[in-house]
């Protein structure tokens, strides 16, 4: 239920586990999914997030807490004498930390972060995924990812040979 | 109530049907040799397939857009099938450029990979523009060639043109003879004119070849017969053809029909304008030399001057380095049309080069930035470098800093490896 706190309102998200999150209404806002359904007026209750497990939610909300305005938060890094510069570092090697996760974890990430409509996170765990892919051999990228090669012998001879300047 | 936990991802995720045990496992840094030996052991112990094969269209999306690297695009869309027939759904951003190198290899830098791409047996390269490559046939034919989709256009009668000029320039110098080309920026347009130049040493003007495809040329050194002005630099604004002479006097170059008649020139920029008011670099001490480009970026003509600074190496050589630019547009709506100094690109990475220079929007080009102005060492390099890559860079016109161009681990070959001269090459968005 919307609720009140200490001056700052409350809203509850819901996981389709059945747990409960109750979150500040700006740090839920940080998602323009749940920005929208609180301006439409759709949210007066909990708001169920389908497609979001609980483990996942909390993972979300947590980056959510971090990245929140800090006028609007009510976290230890929302100290006045805090440079934006030092701010802005201090989030870099959060974020670091935050999406060091197995890559599992990390897909899971990036599809709640696309679904909830959150741009940092949504540019952190693509940036990750990234990373992961440049440089990279074509096996060794599969390898990385745990993809499964699903293609014939045949097949894979004709896409290097299209363009085999790029697997040299 | 639940609050969330501050912990990070350990173990099986709840509700997930597959099991993962490699525990905090990540990958960003960018592992080292034996980092990823390492890592590879530990993918070995993973039976189990991911469910990356299954990222839905838009994500795959989002992540080839801010691929700079073709070759990573390329690799990406071949590590399975979903993934091959999903990326093509998506309307990608242009690779960051490549730059060609002596021995005939291309330099990736956001991929930190040298490519050779198959070309013409017996080919020997004079430049590029935009995503082509001028070849010149070892039985003297010269011709625009993508490498990409094979497209060849041919120049005629440049070579015959200026075969003897070429000859002497190579007997005499030894130093393999440049070429400066453009063409409008859509070249579908009617006008299909393209314009190649050959470079000259310093003093004179160069040979100016106006060709219209396929077989119509008109050659002309610059625009000195007439003014006695040398032509610095030339180029197409708007589909029409510019050059800047000493002296910062702008022209227009305009053909009718066809090529036939001959050239109609008009001074349309007498004034010397903005250019009075930058006396910053001037006033540095150890200002060598000024390299001048005239340029097409957005919807302004643009002249960037590039400053030099000399200095000695510890073994004694000199040394040029780039100090510093400055911009100025070509405001032709006043009356009389005047230089006009500018402090951005309007947004655009613009890629400097004495054969060829492109604008593009930096949103359009993946890896590339606002207002920053790419360099490389495009002016007779000092002896004592025999790194193509010397005195390369990006300078950022919104504060003024000069960042290396490439700092990647990429094994370059040296100057001395070949003849081909260091250009910007755009290679297409998928290939």
């Amino acid at each position: 239920m919307a609720t009140r706190e200490a001056g700052k309102k409350m809203i509850m998200l819901k996981s389709p586990d059945g747990m409960e999150f109750e979150v500040e209404e700006a740090v839920a806002m940080e998602s323009q999914t749940i920005r929208k359904m609180i301006e439409d007026d759709c949210a007066d209750t909990a708001i169920l997030i389908p497609n979001i497990n609980s483990k996942i939610l909390s993972r979300v909300i947590e980056y959510c807490n971090k990245h929140v305005p800090t006028t609007g938060a009510t976290g230890a890094a929302a100290s006045d004498t805090v440079a934006p510069a030092a701010l802005a570092e201090d989030l870099k090697i959060w974020d670091a930390e935050f999406i060091k996760v197995n890559r599992a974890t990390r897909f899971d990430l990036i599809q709640a972060a696309s679904y909830l409509n959150i741009k940092g996170l949504l540019d952190l765990t693509s940036q990750t995924t990234i990373d992961t892919i440049s440089d990279n051999s074509l096996e060794e990228i599969r390898s990385f990812l745990s993809t499964k090669n699903d293609y014939l012998p045949e097949e894979e001879q004709t896409i290097r040979r299209e363009n085999q300047w790029a697997f040299q | 109530m639940a609050s969330p936990l501050p912990t990070h991802g350990h173990g099986p995720i709840p509700g997930d049907t597959q099991a993962f045990d490699i525990g905090d496992f990540y990958t960003s840094p960018p592992l080292d040799d034996e980092g990823t030996k390492e890592f590879m052991t530990c993918m070995m112990e993973v039976a189990q397939f991911g469910p990356w094969s299954d990222l839905p269209p838009e994500l795959l999306g989002l992540v080839l857009k801010r691929l700079p690297s073709l070759a990573d695009r390329v690799r990406l869309r071949a590590v399975c099938h979903p993934w091959r027939s999903n990326s093509i759904l998506h309307t990608l951003p242009l690779p960051f450029p490549w730059l060609t190198l002596p021995d005939g290899t291309f330099l990736s830098i956001s991929g930190n990979e040298v490519h050779r791409l198959p070309l013409p047996h017996g080919a020997r390269w004079h430049g590029s523009i935009d995503k082509r490559l001028l070849l010149m046939s070892s039985d003297g034919v010269c011709s625009l060639l993508d490498p990409f989709s094979k497209m060849t256009l041919g120049l005629p009668n440049l070579v015959t043109i200026w075969q003897s000029e070429i000859d002497d320039r190579t007997e005499q110098t030894h130093v393999p003879v440049s070429y400066k080309l453009v063409e409008p920026s859509d070249m579908d347009s009617s006008e299909k004119f393209v314009v190649a130049a050959l470079i000259p040493d310093k003093g004179y003007s160069p040979n100016l070849c106006i060709i219209q495809p396929p077989d119509t040329s008109y050659t002309f050194k610059g625009v000195r017969n007439w003014d006695r002005h040398i032509l610095l630099d030339f180029g197409f604004f708007h589909g029409r053809l510019y050059v800047v002479s000493e002296f910062y006097k702008l022209f227009t170059i305009d053909f009718g029909e066809n090529l036939c008649g001959g050239p109609n020139i008009k001074c349309v920029i007498d004034t010397i304008g903005d250019y009075l008011r930058s006396p910053a670099y001037f006033c540095q001490k150890g200002v060598r030399g000024l390299l001048l480009y005239l340029v097409e970026c957005g919807n302004k003509l643009l002249m960037v001057q590039r400053f030099t600074h000399c200095s000695q190496s510890s073994q004694g050589f000199s040394n040029d380095y780039t100090g510093g630019f400055t911009v100025l547009e070509a405001d032709l709506q006043t009356n009389p049309a005047q230089w006009r100094m500018v402090s951005d690109l309007g947004g655009h990475a613009l890629f400097l080069g004495r054969q060829s220079s492109k604008a593009v929007p930096a949103g359009e080009c993946s890896g590339s930035q606002e207002d920053c102005i790419y360099f490389i060492c495009d002016y007779p390099c000092p002896k004592s470098s025999t790194n193509p890559l010397h005195d390369a860079g990006i300078y950022n016109m919104r504060n003024g800093m000069i960042m290396p161009l490439h700092s990647g681990s990429a094994a370059v070959p040296q100057r001395q490896a070949g003849q081909w001269g260091l250009t910007w090459f755009f290679p297409p968005k998928v290939v």
